[in-house]
């Protein structure tokens, strides 16, 4: 099993795309790139769980790392996401209160534009 | 244990490590849609195993403590049992163990040696005694 992490800058936003599942195998791969996308000075990130297929508590605790790091400086960070199970899980622990939740990309980009 | 249980329970033992959660996930899945379980609460026990096995994985010293995910099949339900690892709770792992608990309220855990057991209904549809 393996995760697949990519990125792209979208105007001032990082675009994580992320595929497979996270949990505590791989979630270290995306907390990786996550810090690195952050360490790049990019304040304003959007995860895009559209390819993932499962997510546990571990992969909720990597984003939240992230969350925490961005918000230091004032950034802010998005999910993409509409993946029941991955829908459920946010829903669960209540991050769907703490995360924007959005149902595309381009929905992401241009709510984080406003 | 007792006679029942020495005859429907299936089991699987992995090593101590990450990549084992995945394995399990897999294992609990398969057991789940082959004794007909609702799709919906396959997810549940996809995740509700993830988390149990995550916390045992993190509680073990070393990789010579298996993890071992057992299954009791009855005839309205299956019974998951999460074992192994160390002999006490790991540290780290309330919330996992919350997100189960919230899944399947009834869920279980034993202290020393450690047990989670939780237990999920099999299909509603056609399982009605007439």
């Amino acid at each position: 099993m393996d995760l697949v992490v990519d990125s792209r800058t979208e105007g001032t936003a990082a675009v994580l795309t992320v595929g497979g599942e996270i949990d505590l195998f791989t979630a270290p791969k995306l907390r990786e790139r996550l810090s690195g996308t952050i360490d790049e000075g990019m304040d304003r990130v959007v995860v895009d769980l559209e390819g993932v297929g499962f997510m546990d508590s571990t992969g909720l605790g990597t984003l939240v790392g992230g969350l925490k790091r961005i918000k230091e400086r004032d950034g802010s960070m998005s999910l993409v996401c509409t993946n029941r199970s991955v829908l459920r899980i946010l829903s669960i622990t209540g991050l769907d209160r703490v995360f924007p939740v959005y149902s595309s990309v381009t929905e992401a980009l241009s709510a984080d534009a406003r | 244990m007792n006679q029942e249980d020495q005859h429907d329970r299936l089991v699987i033992e992995l090593p101590a490590e990450a990549e084992a959660v995945g394995s399990a996930r897999l294992f609990a899945t398969s057991v789940a849609r082959l004794f007909g379980v609702d799709d919906e609460v396959v997810e549940d026990i996809r995740l509700a195993i993830s988390e149990a096995v995550t916390e045992r994985v993190q509680s073990a010293a070393s990789e010579d403590a298996p993890v071992c995910v057992s299954t009791i099949v009855r005839e309205k339900e299956l019974v998951f049992e999460i074992s192994g690892g160390s002999r006490t709770a790991g540290e780290n792992g309330e919330l996992g163990i919350a997100v189960v608990h919230s899944l399947f309220p009834d869920a279980v855990v034993e202290q020393d040696p450690h047990v989670l057991r939780f237990v999920a209904p099999r299909a509603t549809a056609g399982s009605q005694a007439p």
